[in-house]
């Protein structure tokens, strides 16, 4: 057979002379080397000239901030740390890059170069002995496809398309000759793709089906060679597996979470979604070199001199049929970690190689007499040709839209570490440089000064922070894993000895880091107490709320949970009590069960939960609870002069905001009442307790925090219209009941106003907007002795209802602010003193807590009016 | 008193020689002391050092011995993979005589050729022996045919004389009984049937060999073609009863890589050559002056080869293969193992009684080839079953001391060698059977790990018998199988297995 094959060749040779033969050779070689190098250009220029643009949709993305990572990493001494569920050949090409030109080199030019590296492997490997018309045919959809561009940020995927590429190509070579030298070869081919991308595998399917394929047809090839030598093919080609998979078994790595590992499995949808919108053009044109490859199986005279008929063409057909099954395989199972997109992107160099294969093979075929066959090819071929041409007008994938964006979180990094550079305090940098490459990299820190998760206990080294470390990088998102990577990290610990220097957001991702000042010691007369009149009485009421919280300090209600409107009052009044032992311990309860430090939650985090309990999470977050916790840390702040108690208020006042609606479709500005954790969903109203605004203001006058200011301001003024004209409020307000009801913005369930809730709000606005609190005073003056929990505010009578101690202490509160000791002294002693002992006595109930330290506080602010 | 046909012979010297076993080489390279001089003392001294160390620095001790251990194993590994890598290279090295050349030699030129077959208890195979020399492309009557026979042999004496007379006796079929000295081998048997050899060129041929017909024309083209310092030849060994059971498939697969591979890689690298039992072609005169085989090394073939060596020699292999019957019984297999391996031990001791001199003679390269080679056969498969045990022990109980000996460098390199090294050798078994066009066998080698472990049981009984029985022969049995050594030119699918024939 090889025989008849060269035969007629070298007739050829011989009839065309020696000498003219060899210049023939020359002079098509020169060509050939001349386009090929003119398109390698044309590569580089439209690279470098979509590289904006594509960096736009896929810059910045997670793997290159791996990648950048890893060579930090590198630089600081700390050696490589890949994840379990990456692979090595990626960041190694990467590093080695990096290392003999720089990272600019590693970013900018590796991929250019690999680009280049394609397009040959495309014109000098799979399409090698082709005419040239046959490789431009290629090279333009090559050329043309937005995909090609967006591959130069995708360091892994563009390997994997170079490397199945040559994989391709070891496959012609492999049924040309099979011998072991070509399979070692193949074989170590497929090992580098294996450790390039999980989707290896379906390019080994799709090979081995191939390689079965061509035996089974025996032609031209020794079965029993064909079939031995797959014995060595097949699973040698999954070693490098293997090899990685004993490694991480065995040597463990220093993560416990991966870049890649996705947060739920693989939708189906998805799958769907990817076949019949990213992949149903690229199907069809399957369909056509179907029809194309069949009729040449059919046809006997099809076959091209060297035995290189349709091969590449079948391998894309084999390569899009195992990729595909191998994606429904990985979706039913939900464990498998293949990426479609390299599924996707491999057909970016397969089905140009494919047009380029069957137009060389077809241009033969045309000049048969058989009708009927030329019609079908010419049939077959548009159908190649238009599918593909179309995909570019119909598919608004193909320009990127819908495409992933790049990374918010390099956004925020490089944002603050622009702040970053002015501010840069020196020492050393606490970082988690996974998440925070981008910002060590544009905020100019040398990796010497970083301390990482690589660095030997670093868990200790968050606990407790070496002394030259003055910089701590925050980073989260809602799709990373730190959290679970170091749970309960606890960089809040160390927060409250930090300032903030640089923040960068892009929702949901954000870069915060923070100044690290020596630790400062907690004021030596902690102790000092104020002695009042009402100090009896109050020493009273503590021993009993001590003796009720018992041990844990936790005031556990009758269902089991600790409310946080509890523990903030406590925390408040250890404040103003300046009980630096009874803050201590109860700032530790708030920052172990309520304030939530879980990055995995961009949303959650620094959120004070609603509530706690011992056995079960948290649930939701709570506005007033929060509200409540930054009064007290504000406060100890200004006993203590302690600034670091203002920092973590303005952390937890940030989240606070977070929570805000912003004023839009008619609707007012409001912050919503909680965010719900289990369903990552904010509620869609507000209740008029959620506001604070002197709370908020003080905070921002401390702070200088812009949005705290901004807040405050809107705060005030919504209490300000929620403020009904009695004095009293109106206790919610929900947009959606403004289709109901238009018109109608603050309401209160059955018209009934609480008394309470007036006072609190009242205290709230003392400073901000004095008339409301007045007017809140004076209405609960006016009615005296028999002032009621809850009225009516359709027409003022009283309700009655629970006539709380609470209800007093808050009336007494407000008339301490508004200065009116005298109301305020008459109110705690008619309400609150005479009532003590039954207060003390009175069995446990959901209430008693709230009751006993709302009247602390009043006892205490009482206590230090008189003081003056 | 001597059969007929034993002509020539100088019964005087023989009695001198047959006293001291055949031995005419001088003492100190004779394995005939198993340790010489400082050997024993250095070695026991060593260990009691090491057990010192042990009572002193348990852990420390034993990572230390670890690591030593780790790192030979790869370096050993690491040669074999370069050797055969450069094998792939080297084809054209490779000693590939063309059938032009082959044809083109006249017979009236040809030279004596000697043919030397020791037999023992082998009556048998001798008429079939005799017929697979008569269907040699060689002139019969320049074939110097020499029967070494053992003088208690008698029923071997007698099959030998009526084959001899069936053909007329021939001046080319001499009959040659060994005196009755010890050590009773192979090798006093070859030395005292070279005495008298007439041949220019030697080989020797076991009973049951079938060689291709060409064989002794490719190596005269080889010797021709190739420098004078290469003195011998060695033509490559695999086996006609391959399919008879497992043992001799992976027997088969075996020779396959090594006789296919190793041997070329070595050559190409230009290592020492360990030749093959037979198979071996020689200048006779450079035999002769060399000392020939060493009686009591019990695998005489590695030692020549060394001392081909270590005389500023050299060996080649030729593209040519002798097929032989693979032992099939697994008794019989570990016995002719231990064999092989106590005197791959042997040839390491001999050689290494002055090891500067080795290193001065052979060069840093050749010295270390020679370490890999000899010295590391025997230590890779000692060394196999230490390591199974402690990965099976740590698999097993998790046992706090075993990563104790794998610090951070010596676990990366034993993770080396366990999994590319493991899968390294099957690939390369595979590859020996593809070159061979062996497709059939090719799964199988899946299953080496099996063979590996009687490679290895067979290595430590080799090492308790060079303490205790050095020069012991293990006899090995031959025709398990019953099966009859075919023609090559009368056996079309033995044919089929020649790469030429492909």
């Amino acid at each position: 057979m090889a025989m008849a094959q060269t035969a007629p060749q070298r007739l050829h040779v011989i009839a065309a002379g020696p000498t003219a033969s060899l210049q023939a050779n020359r002079h098509r070689t020169g060509r050939a080397l001349l386009v090929d190098a003119l398109m390698a250009l044309a590569v580089v220029g439209l690279s470098l000239a979509l590289r904006g643009w594509a960096a736009d949709i896929a810059g910045d993305n997670a793997f290159l901030e791996f990648l950048r990572a890893q060579w930090l990493l590198l630089l600081a001494g700390n050696g490589v740390a890949l994840d379990p569920l990456s692979l090595p050949v990626p960041p190694l090409v990467f590093l080695a890059a990096a290392a003999l030109g720089g990272p600019q080199v590693a970013e900018v030019w590796l991929p250019i170069a690999l680009n280049v590296a394609i397009l040959l492997v495309l014109t000098r490997v799979l399409l090698r002995g082709y005419p040239a018309a046959a490789k431009l045919l290629a090279a333009v959809p090559l050329l043309a496809t937005p995909f090609f561009y967006l591959l130069l940020f995708r360091l892994d995927l563009q390997l994997f398309v170079l490397l199945l590429g040559l994989q391709v190509a070891t496959l012609r070579a492999f049924r040309l000759q099979p011998t072991v030298a070509r399979v070692t070869w193949a074989i170590g081919l497929n090992i580098a793709l294996s450790l390039t991308s999980y989707a290896a595998p379906a390019a080994l399917g799709a090979a081995v089906g191939y390689l079965l394929l061509i035996a089974n047809y025996k032609r031209e090839v020794q079965v029993a060679a064909w079939r031995a030598l797959l014995w060595l093919y097949a699973p040698f080609s999954l070693a490098g597996y293997l090899v990685w998979m004993v490694a991480w078994a065995t040597a463990g790595s220093r993560l416990k979470t991966s870049y890649f590992l996705t947060a739920a499995p693989e939708p189906f949808g998805r799958l769907t979604t990817s076949v019949t919108q990213t992949l149903g053009l690229p199907l069809l044109l399957l369909v056509g070199l179907a029809v194309i490859l069949v009729l040449f199986l059919r046809s006997p005279d099809t076959r091209m001199r060297g035995g290189r008929s349709q091969a590449a063409a079948w391998v894309v057909l084999s390569f899009a049929a195992t990729g595909l099954g191998w994606l429904v395989i990985q979706t039913l199972v939900e464990t498998l970690p293949s990426e479609p997109d390299a599924l996707t992107f491999a057909f970016v160099l397969l089905i140009p190689a494919a047009i380029g294969s069957v137009y060389g093979q077809t241009r033969n075929i045309l000049n048969t007499n058989r009708g009927t066959t030329r019609l079908l090819l010419v049939g077959g071929l548009a159908i190649v040709m238009v599918a593909f041409s179309m995909q570019y007008l119909l598919r608004p994938i193909v320009w990127g839209d819908g495409l992933p964006s790049a990374e918010r979180r390099a956004a925020a990094a490089r944002e603050a570490a622009r702040a970053f550079r002015l501010a840069d305090p020196g020492g050393r940098v606490l970082v988690d440089p996974r998440f925070a490459a981008t910002f060590v990299l544009e905020g100019g820190i040398n990796p010497n000064r970083l301390l990482t998760p690589f660095d030997q206990d670093f868990s200790a080294l968050v606990a407790a922070p070496p002394d030259d470390v003055r910089t701590i990088v925050v980073t989260d998102a809602e799709d990373d894993f730190v959290g679970g990577n170091y749970p309960r990290l606890r960089l809040l610990d160390v927060v409250p000895d930090a300032t903030l220097l640089a923040e960068g957001r892009a929702r949901p991702a954000l870069v915060r880091a923070f100044r690290r000042e020596p630790p400062a010691a907690l004021l030596p007369d902690l102790e000092r107490a104020i002695v009042a009149p009402y100090a009896a009485a109050e020493e009273r009421l503590l021993a009993e709320v001590a003796r009720r919280l018992g041990p844990d300090l936790m005031p556990t209600r009758m269902d089991g949970w600790a409310y946080g409107i509890d523990i903030g009052n406590i925390l408040l009044y250890a404040a103003e009590r300046g009980d630096a032992g009874l803050f201590t311990a109860v700032d530790r309860i708030v920052r172990d069960r309520l304030l939530v430090t879980e990055m995995s939650d961009g949303n959650a985090l620094y959120t004070v939960a609603w509530r706690a309990h011992a056995d079960r999470q948290v649930d939701a977050s709570g506005t007033t609870e929060s509200l409540r916790v930054v009064d007290a840390y504000v406060t100890a702040a200004e006993r203590w002069a302690a600034p670091e108690f203002d920092r973590l208020a303005r952390v937890i006042g940030r989240a606070y905001v977070a929570h805000e609606q912003p004023q839009q479709d008619g609707h007012r500005w409001f912050i919503r009442n909680y965010y719900n954790y289990g369903t990552k969903q904010y509620a869609t109203n507000t209740y008029i307790v959620d506001y604070d605004p002197d709370v908020l203001a003080r905070l921002a006058q401390r702070t200088g925090d812009p949005e705290i200011e901004r807040a405050a301001v809107a705060s005030a003024e919504l209490v300000q219209q929620a403020q009904h004209a009695s004095g009293l409020f109106y206790l919610m307000y929900q947009p959606e009941i403004q289709t109901i009801h238009p018109g109608l913005e603050f309401f209160a369930p059955n018209a009934l106003a609480k008394t309470y809730d007036a006072a609190e709000v009242a205290l709230g606005t003392v400073s901000s907007d004095r008339a409301i609190a007045e007017r809140v005073l004076e209405f609960a003056r006016t009615r005296g002795d028999v002032l009621e929990a809850e009225y009516s505010l359709t027409d003022l009578h009283g309700h009655g209802g629970d006539r709380s101690p609470a209800l007093f202490a808050g009336i007494t509160r407000l008339a301490v602010a508004l200065g009116d000791l005298d109301f305020a002294r008459q109110t705690a002693d008619e309400h609150l003193a005479s009532e003590l002992e039954d207060l003390i006595s009175a069995p446990a109930s959901d209430s008693w807590f709230f009751n006993a330290i709302t009247t602390l506080l009043s006892l205490r602010e009482l206590q230090a009016a008189m003081a003056g | 008193m001597y059969p007929h046909g034993t002509r020539g012979i100088n019964y005087a010297r023989l009695e001198r020689l047959a006293d001291r076993g055949m031995l005419s080489l001088p003492a100190g390279e004779s394995a005939h002391t198993t340790f010489w001089g400082w050997q024993l003392p250095v070695l026991l001294g060593g260990l009691l050092a090491v057990i010192a160390s042990l009572f002193a620095w348990p852990i420390g001790t034993l990572i230390a011995a670890n690591a030593t251990a780790t790192f030979l194993y790869l370096g050993i590994l690491v040669f074999r993979f370069y050797t055969i890598h450069r094998a792939e290279h080297v084809g054209a090295t490779l000693i590939a005589t063309a059938s032009g050349e082959v044809g083109a030699l006249e017979d009236s030129a040809l030279p004596v050729y000697t043919i030397l077959c020791p037999l023992y208890r082998e009556a048998g195979t001798v008429a079939q022996f005799i017929q697979g020399m008569r269907d040699l492309d060689y002139p019969f009557d320049k074939l110097d045919i020499r029967l070494l026979l053992e003088t208690d042999d008698l029923e071997t004496q007698n099959a030998a004389c009526a084959a001899k007379a069936s053909l007329g006796n021939p001046e080319s079929i001499q009959i040659v009984l060994v005196p009755d000295a010890q050590p009773r081998t192979k090798p006093k048997a070859c030395n005292y049937g070279l005495l008298g050899a007439r041949g220019e060129y030697t080989v020797i041929y076991d009973a049951e060999d079938v060689p291709e017909p060409d064989q002794l024309k490719k190596a005269l083209v080889a010797f021709k073609r190739l420098p004078s310092s290469v003195v011998c030849v060695q033509a490559k060994l695999n086996y006609f009863n391959s399919d008879q059971n497992l043992l001799t498939r992976f027997f088969t697969a075996e020779y396959s890589m090594w006789f296919d591979l190793f041997l070329p890689g070595l050559f190409a690298v230009g290592a020492p050559i360990p030749l093959g039992g037979t198979s071996n072609h020689f200048k006779t005169a450079a035999l002769r002056q060399l000392g020939a085989w060493d009686p009591f090394n019990v695998a005489e073939d590695a030692d020549l080869g060394m001392r081909i060596v270590r005389n500023g020699l050299d060996t080649a292999v030729i593209d040519s293969t002798t097929w032989e019957e693979a032992n099939s019984r697994l008794g019989n297999w570990i016995r002719q193992r231990s064999r092989w391996v106590k005197g791959y031990m042997q040839t390491w001791l001999v050689a290494m009684r002055h090891p500067l001199r080795l290193l001065r003679t052979l060069g840093l390269w050749r010295f270390l080839c020679f370490q890999a080679t000899v010295g590391g056969t025997p230590f890779v498969l000692l060394m196999n079953p230490v390591y199974w045990l402690l990965t099976l022990l740590y698999t097993l109980t998790a046992w706090g001391y075993v990563p104790l000996l794998f610090p951070t460098p010596v676990f990366v390199a034993s993770l080396l060698a366990a999994l590319v090294g493991n899968l390294m050798f099957i690939y390369l078994s595979m590859y020996g059977l593809l070159q061979r066009q062996r497709y059939d066998l090719v799964p199988l080698m899946f299953l080496s790990p099996l063979y590996w472990i009687f490679q290895s049981i067979a290595a430590w009984k080799a090492l308790y018998q060079l303490i205790t029985k050095p020069h012991y022969w293990e006899k090995t049995v031959h025709n398990l199988g019953h099966h009859t050594a075919p023609s090559l030119t009368q056996d079309a699918s033995l044919a089929a297995q020649l790469p030429e024939a492909a």
